[in-house]
């Protein structure tokens, strides 16, 4: 073989090499650049960085298909795999701010909703508590005035608003003295009661018994007892249903006065008869203490 | 007939590109200069330190280059520091809003369990993007 023909060898040799010569850092960063590119997240977010990418992997096709240097391959595809790496993290970086975005946003509508609830929870508040007053308001006018009805039927028992109920008070006046019959005029005042008490269908009645301290603690309480019973006996008569009306009696327990003058002692000798509120029954009230 | 010469081009062409005559690439190495000395500087050099390193010492062999008149490599060595840098500084970049976003999605679970019991908080001033 002579010179010339061995050189043709050896350029044959190196252009039959240069054509099979696979690059792994091309095949590489082709592999990376088309899954970048494949991404519709990396396409959308960053389209010139990729852009950038790809004239990076052309030059270096291009320069595998020319037989191009190695190291000239190697460094074209090298650039090209650091610019879909760049692609990437902008569109990374995109992607964490548009989310900062819609996470601005919730966080302004749960500010906001938490505050129209609260708004919407205090208006609620305001216009429950609005009603209850005015709910007492119009029930302690309708009791005043309906004290102030039954006060001007009784001219001489006092009417008064009890925790329990109306109370009307039957002074010792209207009992013969130590005994337990009601004179005329207490009958009178009674039989106004039992008409007043009708007024009120279905509303339960109380009568108490009340004496001084003069006397045996057994004869007061004996006496106190019948005293409301007789009273009860009116009522029933006069159309107020017994099984709506407990009696009780209470001796010299629960005086209202002093037992040290005359006055007080007459103050002492008193029937309570109280028209309960509704619901509340006689059975239910039982006085224990000095508490009236 | 092949002439020595012929020959000589032929295979400087097919073997190494970067045996042919050149300018030197002065934009680029300029270029090169400012994008290593940013990462160098910002807080890129502590979140990816051994990227930054890698584009320096890129750089300084792109000087060398520069120095013994080897364009095609300079030219290479610049070009791949600019690369590096910036993909370090995107890095970076990227992480970091990726961590503040945790944390805001942590204050916003906070955020929402407290606001079903009553007292909410009064701030409405948005979380700031970091720049």
């Amino acid at each position: 073989m002579n010179r010339k023909n061995a050189l043709i060898a050896v350029l044959a040799l190196a252009l039959l090499a240069g054509c099979a010569h696979r690059y792994e850092s091309l095949d590489r960063a082709k592999k990376n650049y088309e899954s970048a590119a494949a991404d519709p997240e990396v396409a959308k977010n960053a389209p010139v960085a990729l852009h950038e990418a790809r004239q990076s992997l052309t030059a270096a096709e291009k320069a595998a298909r020319e037989r191009g240097a190695a190291r000239e391959v190697d460094h074209l595809s090298y650039l090209a795999e650091k610019k879909v790496e760049i692609a990437r993290n902008q569109s990374s970086q995109k992607r964490n701010e548009e989310e900062l975005g819609r996470i601005n946003q919730d966080r302004q509508s749960i500010l906001i909703d938490a505050r129209t609830r609260e708004a919407r929870d205090a208006n609620a508040r305001a216009a429950e508590l609005e009603n209850r007053a005015k709910t007492a308001e119009a029930q302690s006018a309708q009791s005043s005035q309906k004290l102030a009805d039954i006060q001007r039927q009784l001219d001489d028992m006092k009417a008064a608003e009890t925790e329990f109920g109306t109370q009307v008070t039957l002074k010792d006046m209207m009992f013969e003295t130590g005994k337990a019959e009601l004179t005329p005029g207490g009958v009178r005042n009674v039989e106004k009661l039992a008409g007043i008490i009708n007024k009120n269908p279905g509303q339960e009645v109380l009568i108490e018994g009340h004496t001084d301290s003069t006397g045996s603690a057994a004869l007061n309480q004996r006496l106190s007892e019948r005293r409301a019973e007789t009273v009860k006996g009116l009522l029933t008569q006069g159309g107020v249903p017994a099984d709506k009306v407990t009696t009780r009696g209470y001796g010299k327990n629960f005086p209202v006065a002093s037992n040290g003058n005359s006055a007080g002692r007459q103050q002492n000798r008193r029937v309570e008869v109280t028209i309960l509120n509704e619901g509340k029954s006689g059975k239910d009230v039982e006085r224990k203490s000095g508490n009236m | 007939m092949m002439t020595q010469r012929n020959f000589l081009i032929l295979a400087c062409g097919t073997i190494a590109i970067g045996c042919m005559r050149q300018s030197p690439p002065t934009d680029l190495m300029a270029k090169a200069e400012v994008s290593v000395r940013e990462v160098e500087q910002t807080e890129t050099a502590q979140a990816a330190p051994l990227e930054v390193r890698t584009a320096r010492e890129k750089l300084d062999q792109a000087k060398e280059a520069m120095g013994g008149k080897k364009y095609g490599t300079a030219k290479m060595m610049a070009e791949q520091a600019i690369v590096d840098a910036e993909a370090a500084k995107t890095k970076t970049q990227a992480d970091k809003t990726q961590r503040t976003n945790d944390e805001v999605k942590k204050s916003m679970e906070t955020l929402r369990r407290e606001t079903q019991r009553p007292g909410v908080p009064s701030d409405a001033a948005p979380v700031r993007r970091p720049h």
